[in-house]
């Protein structure tokens, strides 16, 4: 074998044994082999065919999810990204948990809610003691001397009554209203006073107490709503026949404010009879009788129950 | 010398605001009056109270008067409860559409109505979206209306703010002078 064809690969060495053709199969070795070897590049080949367009669509839709996945990576590396997306649906979910899995959540929620409340309460326990020690600390003033009278007429320790007494309480607005027509007679405090809030709100609870009346009273004249509720706050509704007051307090409301209240109102009314029932929207009359007989209850609520006692 | 300014009396009145669904009470109000709640009060509890502030001048004294404004949902039904918000109304505005012709009718139940609570109840008529064409009502039918309930009538359109001042102060006028007459 010379030099060029021993490197020419095409070229066969002299001394490797010669390509044996395959031989066909014999004409009598069954009745499928011949066809099989036949059929078989045809196979191929119509499958190829059938196949390139679902094959081609496969792809497209691999990519597509590659696409997916990778953008979904990004957006959870991306923690700004993660908390927007999440956010909108977290509440819900919350819900529903606490819904279906109420034992579970609250052992989970128990240790930090648990913190946060007693903190809160230490920190009102704290306010307390503190209200309570002044006032017993000062043993000769008017109230003390009250509170000392009252201990012993009604059998209430006096240190109980003063804790009573350190309870937060404060009236913050008093609104007297014309009950048919809404309007409003007079308004405390009436400092930086909006006339047309005030004048507003008057008509508006009358509103609502109208509309609870028909939808929750047997007989609507004779049913009232007794009071409104928001976060700390309460409104007092009391009524008379022609006039109601309504208060805004926050914290609790001594036993016998309502009693109180009701007597002012109803006091007013006696001394205003004819004034209330011809009234025509002119409150300037009723100005210094509306003053004499509520002014107290923002100015010192201790006196005005004491009035009435 | 300068002459002293007449002493000024604050008083207040209830007025309601009264018509079919979609004549335009509340948008008859809404650009001229001072606004503290929310429309949704009138779908929800069927009411909605607002507020209109007229200067009414008279021979010894200017009255500012409060006009507190009872805006009522309008429906194709009566609601009883609409009795109860008209109680102690000193006046009424009637609304209706000039485009559409049965919401002039419809107001006699309106004041039938406030006439059962309030009787003395004093009466002005709006006759509204007077900009929009092509009118279901003539004028003449709108002023006989008026005139057979004792109202005073303006031809008034939210849009353009045509005779809403002018409706107001009328009002306000007709209000003070039943108070003057009650008082003397």
């Amino acid at each position: 074998m010379n030099e060029s064809e021993q490197r020419d690969p095409r070229v066969a060495p002299r001394d490797a044994a010669p390509e044996i053709e395959p031989t066909p199969p014999p004409l009598d070795s069954g009745p499928g082999a011949g066809e099989q070897a036949a059929e078989e590049n045809p196979l191929t080949a119509l499958r190829e065919i059938l196949l390139r367009e679902e094959r081609r669509r496969h792809q497209e839709e691999i990519r597509a999810l590659q696409a997916e996945i990778s953008r979904l990576e990004g957006q959870l590396a991306d923690q700004d990204a993660l908390v927007e997306t999440i956010a909108p649906i977290l509440g819900t979910a919350i819900q529903r948990q606490i819904r279906e899995s109420k034992e579970e959540m609250i052992e989970a929620l128990y240790p930090i809610i648990g913190q946060l409340v007693m903190r809160a309460v230490t920190q009102a326990m704290r306010d307390l003691a503190r209200s309570i020690d002044e006032r017993l600390r000062t043993t000769f003033d008017k109230e003390s001397l009250l509170r000392r009278l009252k201990a012993w007429i009604t059998g209430v320790p006096e240190a109980e009554l003063a804790m009573r007494e350190a309870l937060p309480f404060q009236v913050q607005e008093i609104f007297l209203i014309h009950l048919p027509s809404g309007l409003l007679l007079w308004h405390a405090p009436q400092e930086a006073e909006d006339p047309a809030r005030s004048e507003l709100i008057s008509g508006m609870l009358t509103a609502i107490q109208d509309f609870a009346s028909h939808a929750l009273g047997d007989e609507p004249s004779e049913e009232r709503l007794g009071e409104l509720q928001y976060q700390e706050r309460l409104i007092l509704l009391e009524f008379g026949a022609r006039a109601y007051a309504a208060v805004v307090v926050e914290g609790v409301p001594p036993l016998d404010f309502r009693p109180a209240l009701r007597q002012a109102v109803l006091e007013f009314e006696a001394e205003n009879r004819s004034l209330l029932a011809s009234y025509q929207g002119d409150p300037s009359a009723l100005r210094g009788s509306a003053q004499k007989h509520f002014q107290t209850f923002i100015d010192h609520p201790a006196s005005a129950l004491a009035q009435t006692a | 010398m300068a002459t002293p300014l007449p002493p000024v009396v604050t008083m207040s009145s209830k007025v309601c605001l009264l018509g079919d669904f979609a004549v335009g009470k509340t948008s008859l109000v809404r650009r001229f009056v001072y606004d503290l709640f929310d429309d949704k009060y009138i779908s929800t509890i069927g009411v909605k109270v607002s507020r209109k502030t007229v200067a009414v001048p008279q021979a010894d004294r200017v009255v500012e008067l409060s006009l507190i404004l009872w805006d009522l949902a309008g429906g194709e039904k009566f609601d009883p409860i609409q009795a109860t918000y008209m109680r102690g109304a000193a006046g009424a505005v009637l609304v209706c559409d000039m485009t559409r012709a049965e919401t002039l009718d419809h107001l006699n139940a309106y004041v039938a109505d406030l006439q059962t609570v309030s009787p003395a109840a004093v009466f002005v008529l709006a006759a509204n979206k007077s900009d929009l064409t092509p009118w279901e009502l003539s004028k003449a039918q709108v002023e006989e209306f008026a005139e057979r309930i004792g109202a005073s009538c303006f031809f008034t359109s939210a849009k353009t703010g045509e005779e809403v001042e002018t409706l107001f102060r009328e009002l306000g006028r007709q209000l003070v002078e039943k108070m003057n007459g009650s008082a003397s």
